[in-house]
């Protein structure tokens, strides 16, 4: 309702400052009408009778502008896993969100337009969704996105052609990083050239948070730039910096740790066999320091012990077995005997988790699986523990050996069963596959032998139950309800409630999985 | 007739019970599972000795279960039905249990009571009740119209008063003026427009908009008015004064309404309008006459924290008659006794909406009921768009807007749903904005009650 000026100023200022006689008002029907209405009533009356004549007289507009253009068809996922993903969007099982949106990017399919509004509010609130939020929105999803400015702020970066073409310049910090990224991935070289240009303008947060986009396409062509980058004045800046160079295969930082190491490592073969004789640096000097070593501390080592650490995590495994002619059981073997195991081994698995995540060639992956197979801790060291989140760099069927082979061990070392099922946590994002029918068989029977020896559920036990509802294979599940304990057993009540949520959230997974495959009634 | 899962969770009184419910629709939850055209049951294991027996009146939907949730249906009764839904083939055909029977028939006694009791009252009552029952009714009313001229008299002075003091400084005021004027109103039987004046109040003291003074100045106005035409009663038409007395606070019982003229038809669910205060929750469920092209509201109601009664499913139809509340645009029904579920007909093909046409109906009903709040309409053929302002709006064929109101909050749902194509859209029209209730898009009707669940 749109009130005459003298009408408005009448309603807020009241009668008493403003008077309301029936020649103030503009509109002739209504002065008439109004001469009869007392003067106490006659603001309201006036309201009203306005009010009534503009809603009884709307006159509907005509569209000037151009409009919208209605989007092309395309691929929407169908109504049953829809239904599926409404229910995650109500609040029934929330967890499981990121793997429907993993299962739909496999199905090859877009989000169904009456979940595109709320997957995209809530991709808006969580930044870690919209990467798997914005290759599902579709030509509609993108059209909905490019009409609402604050969506084409919070997705500029994930949805091509609504980021900036200029955005390196103008745009935020994520976008800059986001644009930087994506030339590293087409061509590093003007990627390096781009940022090169502008590094010495850049201030502290760009310059942490550029340098590590580097990691995108590295080669010995950016040595030069980041051996540069060694003597920024921040801290963090060098350490990214160093953390490339280490990973860097062939790199002079590379080189000159292994030139300050060999010289402490004295290798002699003896009639009793090869014989190690560790020394430590006397000094860090500023050389060193600039290469990263000492700077920082590592827990329960020495300081001296830590400069090795630093240094024999910048050589690959595989120089060892090279330049001593051992195999990786027997350089484990050999370093795990010597006074400063922690900083040798340590060292060495930290290397080789970078190796695996760098190439995982053969030589990486023997090297890997070497010193992670065996749970039980070496010279006191939790090897595994250090390279539990590399894991997943394996091919899958060799992780799964590995898991195999802890599940095997755990009669004898507690904590073989906790990094298998760490490992099966890792999947909890997943698609489908989750862990293979195999391993989930095996997975749930050491769950359901542990359970059958406790009265009640631990800390412990009841995550490994939650995990195991996210991860174990859903596809067929007639194995899940077999091996239970009696319905007699005499601890049920406390495992009840337990057993039943893995077994609802299972059939959960189950119906979205099948949903995918079903056509729409 | 089997809802589809969306429909069943759209029964649930709450998300919790919604998500509790969906648990419970497990083949692993329940044993002795059985169904016939009418109804189906099952045992659902809980926490007691003795397993819940669920049940559910396919033709309502109506709902019974054993187990002591207060919710209504509950997560027994939701996840039941869901499991049918999904696995319809676990359901025996075959003859109902004692237990459900019996309430069957219990149903259907109580039922035939209700049609008897009115046919009884009419024919069993002596010229010398239905007299004495009239003289009764007379004085109590008489006695009620003088408590509410007297209200009305107190509410005339307090919006002199306002009028006179303007409303720059309300919201410096405490608002305890506005809650005792409302509590006034109360005591003098004008409930309804307590109401109204209550949320006229929570525009200035419950929100922070710009323009607020707008929109309660249009309330103001229109209780003024209404308390003039309450003077004014015994020279309106008829069928007005029912709007005047209804607006103000005058509720006719069911069996009353009942007695009212009814209509028979095949009537469409259009869209659900869920409203919230603090005191009363509403929802209106707007029906659509397949044959007569007619519109009814159904109004439900829950007081506190209950929980509205299941509504009236979207795009489901509903075969019987209908009692409407009288009045100059009668929209207000009492279902009858014979109203059922009936199957899908099949579709018409839809009409292109014309806006202009469309708000010249709008006057012409305005006209006949001036306190006419809003006005269902049914547009087909329109397409959603929004402008650079983010203003959003419905467009017809010829390229008329019809503006969408500002504080509708499922606009980019909308959007997102037609996709700049045209689509069916029904809502209410306020005399200056649209309200969405429903789209249909490709065959399928989405709900968008700005208030209720989706």
């Amino acid at each position: 309702m749109k009130l005459e000026p003298i009408l408005h100023k009448a309603l807020l200022a009241g009668v008493a400052r403003v008077p309301l006689t029936p020649e103030a008002i503009a509109t002739p029907a209504l002065q008439s009408l109004l001469e009869t209405v007392p003067a106490e009533a006659r603001l309201w009356h006036t309201i009203a009778a306005a009010d009534l004549w503009q809603r009884a007289g709307f006159q509907a507009s005509l569209d000037s502008t151009s409009g919208t253009i209605a989007c092309a068809g395309e691929r929407v996922i169908g109504r049953p896993a829809e239904q599926v993903l409404q229910l995650i969007l109500r609040g029934i099982h929330p967890e499981l969100l990121g793997s429907w949106l993993a299962q739909a990017r496999t199905a090859n399919g877009v989000l169904p337009h009456a979940c595109l509004v709320p997957m995209i509010e809530l991709a808006r609130q969580k930044s870690a969704l919209r990467p798997a939020v914005a290759p599902l929105l579709g030509a509609r999803g993108r059209w909905l996105v490019a009409q609402q400015p604050a969506w084409v702020e919070a997705f500029g970066e994930d949805v091509e052609g609504l980021a900036p073409a200029d955005s390196w310049e103008l745009g935020s910090l994520a976008q800059r990083v986001q644009a930087l990224r994506a030339l590293r991935g087409s061509d590093p070289q003007a990627a390096l050239a781009m940022l090169d240009a502008d590094w010495a303008q850049e201030p502290v947060e760009n310059r942490i948070a550029l340098l590590p986009c580097l990691a995108t396409g590295i080669s010995l062509a950016d040595e030069a730039f980041l051996e540069r980058a060694l003597d920024d004045k921040r801290k963090e800046v060098r350490g990214a910096a160093q953390d490339l160079l280490v990973a860097l295969p062939g790199s002079q930082l590379r080189a000159r740790c292994m030139a300050r190491l060999l010289p402490l490592l004295r290798f002699e073969r003896t009639p009793a066999g090869p014989v190690l004789t560790v020394e430590l640096a006397k000094a860090c000097d500023k050389a060193m320091k600039r290469d990263g070593i000492g700077s920082v501390a590592h827990p329960g080592m020495g300081e001296k012990a830590g400069w090795l650490f630093d240094l024999m995590r910048c050589v690959s495994p595989q120089f060892w077995c090279e330049h001593w002619s051992l195999a990786p059981r027997e350089v484990i073997a050999l370093l795990a005997a010597q006074e400063f195991s922690a900083a040798l081994l340590s060292g060495l698995a930290q290397a080789a988790g970078r190796a695996l995540s760098n190439k995982a060639d053969d030589a990486a992956i023997a090297w890997f699986v070497t010193l992670i197979g065996d749970s039980a801790p070496r010279a006191g060291i939790d090897l595994v523990g250090m390279l539990l989140p590399e894991l997943e760099s394996l091919p899958q069927d060799e992780q799964e050996r590995i898991v195999a082979h802890w599940l095997g061990e755990s009669a004898n070392n507690p904590h073989a069963f906790a990094y298998a099922m760490h490992w099966a946590g890792q999947h909890t994002g997943d698609a489908a596959g989750s862990v293979s029918p195999h391993m989930s068989r095996m997975l749930l029977s050491h769950l359901q032998r542990t359970m059958a020896s406790m009265p009640q559920p631990d800390y412990y036990l009841r995550e490994h139950f939650r995990v195991l509802s996210r991860v174990l294979d859903a596809v067929e599940l007639h194995y899940a309800t077999a091996n239970w304990p009696r319905e007699d057993w005499q601890y049920w009540p406390q495992w009840r409630s337990l057993t039943d949520d893995l077994m609802e959230t299972l059939n959960f997974r189950h119906t979205m999985q099948a949903s995918f495959l079903e056509n729409d009634a | 007739m089997t809802l589809s899962v969306d429909q069943i969770l759209a029964l649930a009184p709450d998300a919790a019970s919604a998500k509790a419910g969906s648990a419970q629709s497990s083949m692993a939850k329940w044993s002795g599972l059985g169904g016939h055209a009418q109804a189906l049951w099952g045992l659902c294991q809980g926490s007691g000795k003795e397993p819940y027996k669920a049940q559910i009146d396919l033709s309502v939907p109506a709902f019974k279960c054993t187990c002591p949730s207060r919710k209504f249906p509950c997560k027994h009764g939701l996840g039941l039905y869901l499991l049918y839904a999904r696995e319809g083939g676990a359901f025996t055909d075959c003859a109902a249990p004692q237990w459900v029977s019996d309430w069957l028939q219990s149903r259907e006694d109580r039922s035939e009571k209700k049609a008897a009791k009115l046919l009884d009252a009419d024919a069993s009552q002596t010229p010398e009740d239905s007299a004495a029952k009239a003289l009764s009714q007379a004085k109590r009313q008489e006695k009620r119209s003088g408590n509410v001229e007297a209200g009305l008299a107190v509410l005339d002075t307090w919006l002199g008063d306002l009028a006179r003091d303007g409303l720059a400084n309300l919201r410096s005021k405490s608002a305890k003026d506005w809650e005792a004027m409302a509590a006034r109103l109360v005591d003098t039987q004008a409930g309804a427009l307590a109401a109204r004046l209550r949320r006229t109040g929570m525009l200035i003291y419950g929100s922070s908009a710009p323009g607020w003074e707008t929109a309660v100045a249009r309330e103001l106005a229109q209780i003024a008015l209404l308390s003039q035409a309450y003077k004014r009663l015994s020279t309106l038409p008829l069928p007005l004064q029912y709007d005047v007395k209804a607006a103000i606070g005058w509720v006719m019982t069911n069996d009353e309404v009942l007695a009212e003229r009814s209509h028979t038809d095949l009537w469409e669910v259009c869209g659900n309008h869920t409203q919230d205060d603090e005191r009363i929750s509403r929802r209106t469920c707007y029906l659509r006459g397949r044959a007569s092209g007619r519109w009814a509201a159904l109004f439900q109601f829950s007081a506190g924290a209950q929980a509205l009664p299941p509504p009236l499913l979207l795009g489901t139809w509903h075969q019987g008659m209908l009692h409407f509340y009288p009045g100059a645009l009668p929209l207000r029904v009492a279902f009858g006794a014979d109203v059922a579920l009936a199957p899908t007909p099949a579709p018409v093909t839809p009409v292109a909406a014309n806006i202009t046409a469309l708000l010249g109906d709008y006057a012409a009903a305005l006209s006949a009921q001036p306190f006419l709040e809003t006005f269902p309409m049914l547009l087909e053929q329109v397409v959603p768009i929004v402008s650079e302002t983010q203003q959003f709006a419905l467009k017809d064929h010829a390229g008329a807007l019809l503006p969408i109101a500002p504080c509708f909050r499922h606009a980019w749902h909308l959007l997102a749903l037609a996709g700049g194509a045209p689509a069916t859209i029904f809502g209410l029209w306020s005399g200056d904005c649209f309200t969405p209730l429903s789209v249909l898009v490709q065959g399928r009707l989405y709900s968008l009650d700005p208030d209720g669940a989706r």
